[in-house]
This record gives structure tokens, sequence and C-alpha cells, in this order.
């Protein structure tokens, strides 16, 4: 019973054109799953319908077996970490997780152990007395998961929650994550591929409102492969390459340039190499869309 | 309750709390403090004194009152307006000034209140408005001295029925209700801003407690933190009028009875309106509308000081006297009062309609654009 619905999910913005959710469907089970899109590409507003937030325009979700629309019951069994986390700058932690557990509805009687043993969980106990303000990036997107675990939610949402944190507090981020997706739905946002890389193999991605893909990463690899390949070149022709292919990585030496880049058909000269999951990202998004073909 | 405790602190601990209770206290204080001396406790003896005002619905008293004046400012050629309730000086033209003394003698003529407004309109209209001429300000003439016998009266209810407290504690209400008609909104606004500024909605809109709740919650205790200083002030007061009438029968509680029934109703009111205007506008629009709100009260109420109720959301008694008045309108008051508090709760439940309008993605909140041309 315990995974997340979603039907046919649309969702149209006033005074927009094209709709930043478009016949959305998926299905997601326990443990982590990974949304990947670009900026604008619906990740926040399916977030933000997920919990109870903003609303579909068409379509359905069920989660845990309990419709969208009974939204008290739905906020009480999801935890949220939104996009651009803050809290009140002159809180100190304990008081901005005590707060934020009244308002979830923690019995009083378990608030104080409830709240210490998530900070120990976060690493986040020697700044209890700390004020909000006084806090590193990395610390706030700590304090932003333990508040969204307070309610031991059974479903997890954390919209991008790696955005602008150094490469250790990175790692040690999406740790946490996959230490909580032990015994829950974790739904990951991102549009870095190594956060999904490091974390989980069940991935969808959104483009443009559409679902592009919903899949493992080794599938999304696969539909890929025959289409990565690598040579060298001389510096002065790069250019006029990069007009034609789309290049995913150059490391220039000297005169020479070795590159590794996307196309359709294997061409001479160059030599076909497996896909990274970037590769195969960046493959499935120049594909032609339903829409049409791309530019 | 812990959660009342927790944005109680934070609410009396935001920079825009602090400078509201210093200018509260400042306020209520420079305008009350001076007024209470010993003089309530002496018991009026002189026939030929001239007494404090009272209002009166005498209208020879309110033409002798209003034509006495005219005569003067013409003849001095010194006029005050009050645009805004703010004084301003106005001379006239040597033209005007016929115009002026033509009204006059006409005004003389008037055996009814219509014929007095009629006369003296045109004299408002060479004033550039808001003159005590205009006709709906005409009732300021109605006052009169009290008489030694009305004055006993006075006295007496002040030392019996007031307690000489009760006495302070109306022109305490009257001058506090001022402030926190205006004020506590702004706060109120900024303390709303403050979730938008840390970008911390999202997150408590997506937690189980329900909006009613919530809201009730923080405006309990927004409340119970803009009461401090009325409350501060009101503890002082007490405690000169205290000082300065040793031995006297005196209700300690007169005070704390006006901040509560007569200072809180206002201060209901003004608060909501700050939840409102952030729950409707998300910005500081509603401030605006409730300086509007609080200068038309304040033009209206300015009819007439001493002793005016009505529907006004600032009742008026700016005096230490007009005793019976005040007990005579009382129910006129409580009704008002009432009224007041009622609305207060309507405007939070409509602000507890559109936070969970906003909370489920159906409203973002209304802007006011400038038009397009
Ligand atoms: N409140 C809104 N009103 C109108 N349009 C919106 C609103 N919120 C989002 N959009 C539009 O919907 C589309 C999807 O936005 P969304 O925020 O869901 O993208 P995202 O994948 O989260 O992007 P990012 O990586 O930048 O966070 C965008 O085109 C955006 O402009
Ligand atoms: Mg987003």
């Amino acid at each position: 019973m315990d995974t997340i619905q979603i039907n046919h999910l649309t969702k149209h913005y006033r005074g927009k054109d094209t709709p930043a959710l478009n016949d959305v469907s998926l299905t997601i089970s326990a443990g982590m799953f990974g949304l990947l899109g670009k900026n604008g590409a619906g990740k926040s507003t399916l977030m933000r319908i997920l919990t109870t937030l903003d609303q579909a325009t068409a379509g359905s979700i069920q989660m845990c077996g309990i419709p969208i629309t009974q939204r008290a019951a739905i906020r009480a069994q999801v935890g949220y970490l939104p996009q651009n986390f803050g809290f009140y700058p002159t809180m100190t932690v304990s008081d901005a997780l005590t707060y934020l557990a009244i308002l979830a509805h923690v019995p009083a009687r378990d608030q104080q152990r409830r709240i210490a043993r998530l900070l120990a969980q976060v690493n986040l106990t020697k700044q209890a007395r700390t004020k909000v303000k006084a806090l590193s990036g990395g610390m706030r997107q700590r304090l932003g998961i333990a508040q969204a675990l307070v309610n031991q939610p059974k479903v997890l949402i954390v919209d991008e929650p790696t955005a602008g944190l150094d490469p250790e507090e990175r790692i040690r981020f999406r740790n946490l994550l996959a230490e909580f997706a032990q015994e829950r739905i974790v739904l990951l946002s991102t549009h870095i591929v190594s956060d999904i890389e490091a974390t989980t193999n069940r991935i969808g991605v959104l483009d443009q409102g559409h679902l592009l893909f919903t899949g493992t990463t080794a599938q999304l690899q696969t539909q890929a492969a025959g289409h990565v390949f690598a040579s060298s070149l001389s510096v002065a022709e790069l250019s006029a390459f990069k007009a034609r292919y789309e290049i995913s990585e150059q490391i220039v030496q000297g005169d020479t340039a070795h590159i590794r880049f996307l196309a359709t058909a294997a061409m001479p000269g160059a030599s076909t190499v497996a896909p990274t999951l970037e590769e195969a990202y960046l493959y499935l998004q120049s594909r032609p869309t339903r829409q049409g073909v791309r530019q | 309750m812990k959660l009342f405790w927790l944005e109680f602190k934070r609410f009396t601990t935001s920079l825009a709390f602090v400078l509201y209770t210093l200018v509260t206290v400042g306020f209520i204080l420079l305008n009350v403090w001076p007024m209470i001396d010993r003089g309530l406790a002496t018991a009026p003896v002189n026939p030929t004194a001239r007494y404090d005002l009272i209002t009166t619905t005498d209208f020879h008293a309110l033409k002798t009152n209003a034509l006495d004046q005219l005569k003067e400012e013409h003849a001095d050629d010194a006029y005050v307006t009050y645009p805004f309730g703010f004084a301003k000086n106005v001379t006239l033209t040597a033209g005007a000034q016929v115009k002026v003394e033509q009204a006059l003698n006409q005004a003389r003529q008037a055996d009814t209140r219509r014929g007095l407004e009629k006369a003296l309109g045109p004299v408002d209209q060479l004033l550039g408005g808001h003159s005590d001429y205009q006709a709906a300000n005409l009732q300021r003439f109605a006052v009169r001295p009290m008489t030694l016998a009305e004055a006993r009266r006075d006295h007496t209810l002040i030392m019996r029925k007031d307690r000489i407290t009760g006495t302070y504690a109306r022109l305490f209400a009257d001058i506090a209700s001022i402030i926190v008609c205006i004020l506590p909104t702004i706060v109120i606004i900024a303390y709303c801003y403050a979730d938008r500024r840390a970008q911390i909605r999202p997150t408590m809109q997506a937690k189980a407690m329900g909006t009613p709740k919530w809201l009730v919650t923080r405006y309990a205790a927004s409340v119970a933190g803009l009461l401090i200083p009325v409350l501060m002030t009101a503890l002082l007061l007490l405690g000169r009028v205290i000082l300065l009438y040793p031995g006297a029968a005196l209700d300690y509680w007169a005070f704390f009875k006006a901040a509560g029934f007569w200072v809180l109703p206002t201060l209901l009111v003004s608060t909501a309106v700050g939840f409102l205007s952030d729950a409707l506008f998300s910005n500081f629009t509603g401030f605006a509308l409730q300086i509007g709100w609080w200068l038309i009260t304040m033009m209206i109420g300015a009819h007439q000081v001493i002793g005016n109720y009505g529907w006004l959301l600032i009742p008026r008694h700016n005096s230490l006297h007009n005793v019976s008045f005040f007990y005579a309108h009382y129910s006129e008051l409580a009704i008002n009062r009432l009224g007041y508090t009622l609305l207060a709760i309507v405007f939070l439940g409509l602000t507890m309609v559109l936070m969970n309008l906003q909370r489920e993605g159906k409203y973002r909140g209304f802007h006011l654009r400038p038009a397009r041309r």
C-alpha cells in the first residue's frame, strides 16, 4: 500500500500558455526516488501538489491509499522540505523545531525526546541553542530535513535540497537522505545528476511539464547506448563541431581537444563509449519530445 | 499553549513591537499625565466661577457659541481650520471679510439648526473647508459651562461612581484608543511580513495544524503583546492618582476596566485589519487603508471630543467632566464596543478563509497594480 500513484496529472497556472505539468502518470514505491529536471521543468509544482499546497487542474493522486483531496490526512503523513527553506532568523534551532513540531501535531510529551533525537541524527545537537541566522547553508538544510521528519512521515518530499551546498555538505546530506529512505518513501528533486547517482537508481525525468522517462538509471543509460562517442580534434575545429553536436566533456591539452559528445549515429574517427548517467540524461532531453522536434 | 508563548516571545522581541511600545507609552503619558492633579477632590462652591464645559442639546447655546467665535475670528481676521485634524491658520482678503460679515448678519437671524448651517456654509467655503462652521462640525459648539448645581452633581459622580480613577480612566481610554487604532495594524503587517521574508510559509502550510487554531493563537499572542504598553501606562497612571489622592476611596481597577472595555475593542479591530491585510494583499496596502479609516474616524470624532460615542471606532471623551453624559450614554458605548469586537471577529474569520485558500493554492494575494494607460 505504501506507494504514491499519480494519474494523468495536469497543472495549468493562470496566465500561462503551456502547462507546468502535462499528463504526468507515475508510481513511486518505498525507498528513494529521484526526480530530475531542468529549471522550470515542473518539479516544484509536482511537489507542491503532493504536499497539498497547490491544486492540480486535472488528474488524481493516491498517497499510501489516501486521495490527495483529503488534505488533513495527507498532511499528517507527509514531511516537506521546500525549495529555499528558511526560518525566523532570530529563533534558536530548538525553538524552531519545537514550533514546527507543534504545528505538526507532535504530542507535547514526545516533543523534547523526538527533537533531541532528530538533532542528533542530523548532527545539530551542538547547535540547538544557535540562532537560525547563524547556521551555515548546510546546517540550515539539515535543520530543514529534521523539521520535515518531525511528524515521522511515511512520505518525505525534498525539493532541490542540495542546491548551494559545498561538495562535503552535499555528500553528507545525500547520505542522510539515503538513511531516512530505508523506512519510507523519499521523493528527491534535483537538477544535479550526481545527486541521483549517489543515492538511488529509480528516477523520473521531467521536462517542460512532460514526464520524459521513468525507470532505473541503468535503463536510462541503456537507451543512450550507441549514441555517445569519444574523439580528439584540434582546438581550431572545436567551435564548428560544437555547432553540430552536443559535447558532454572536453579536455584541452595543448592544441588537441579530447571530447565526448552525443550523436544519433556512429561516425568515422570517433569511438563509441558507454554513456555516463549525465550523458544519458542529456541524450534523453535532446531527443524529439511528444510535442514535436525540439530546436 | 506552548505555541502561544513561542509566538508571544517572537512578537514582543520584534523591532516593530519595541517601537510601538515606546511610541504608545510616550503618547499616552504625554497626553494624560499632565492632566492628573489634585483638583478633582475639591467640591465646587463658587456660584460665579466658570466651570468646565459639558455637551448640551440647546440650540441657542450652540448658536451663541458659534457666532461669538466667528465674530472674534472675523474681527482679528485670524481663522482656524482643521484639515485632517491638524490646526491651520487662515486669513482672508478684504472682499472675503465683507462676505463673512454678511454671513454673520444672516446667521444672527437663524432660528433653526438648518438655518444656521445654511448661513454659515459660505463662511466654511471661504475658509477652504474643514472649519468649525462646516455643517457637520457645528456640533462642536453644542457645549456650555456647567452651572454650579451641575458642577456639584458632576463632582458627586466623580467621587461616588467614578471614584476619581474612573474619571482619569476615561481620558486615558480616549487617548489610548487614538493610538491603538492605528499602530497595531503596521506592527502586525510587519510581523506577518517576516514570514515571507524568511520564506517560511510553505513549511508551515504543509503541517497538520488547522488554520483556525494557528491563526487564533497568533492573534491572541499579538493582542496580548499589544496590550502591554496600554496596561503599563494604566499602572503608572494609577500609581500617580494613588499618590495624589491619599486616603480617597479609589477604584483601583478603573484603568484596567477602561483598557479592557474601551481600548481593547479598538485594538482588536486594528490588529485584525493587520492580519486581514496580510492575507489579502501580501504587502503593506492594508496600512494605508487603516490610516484612511483612522483619519475619517478622527475627523468625525472631532465634531465633538468631550463626549461622542455613536459608532466611532475611537469613542471620544476628552474631558475630566461631562460625567453625566458618560453615564447617560453608557449603553450606547457598550453597544459600540461590542459591535467592534464582533467586527474584529468577522475580520479574523475572513482572514482564516483567505489563509485556507492560500494554503491550498487557490488564492495568491490580491495585488494592486497601477492602472494601464
Ligand atoms: N505560481 C506560479 N504561477 C505561474 N506560473 C508558475 C508558478 N509557479 C511555477 N510556475 C511556472 O511553472 C513552470 C514549472 O515551474 P516549477 O517551479 O515547478 O519548476 P522547477 O522544476 O521546480 O524549476 P526549478 O529547478 O527552477 O526549481 C515554470 O514555467 C514556472 O514559470
Ligand atoms: Mg523548483
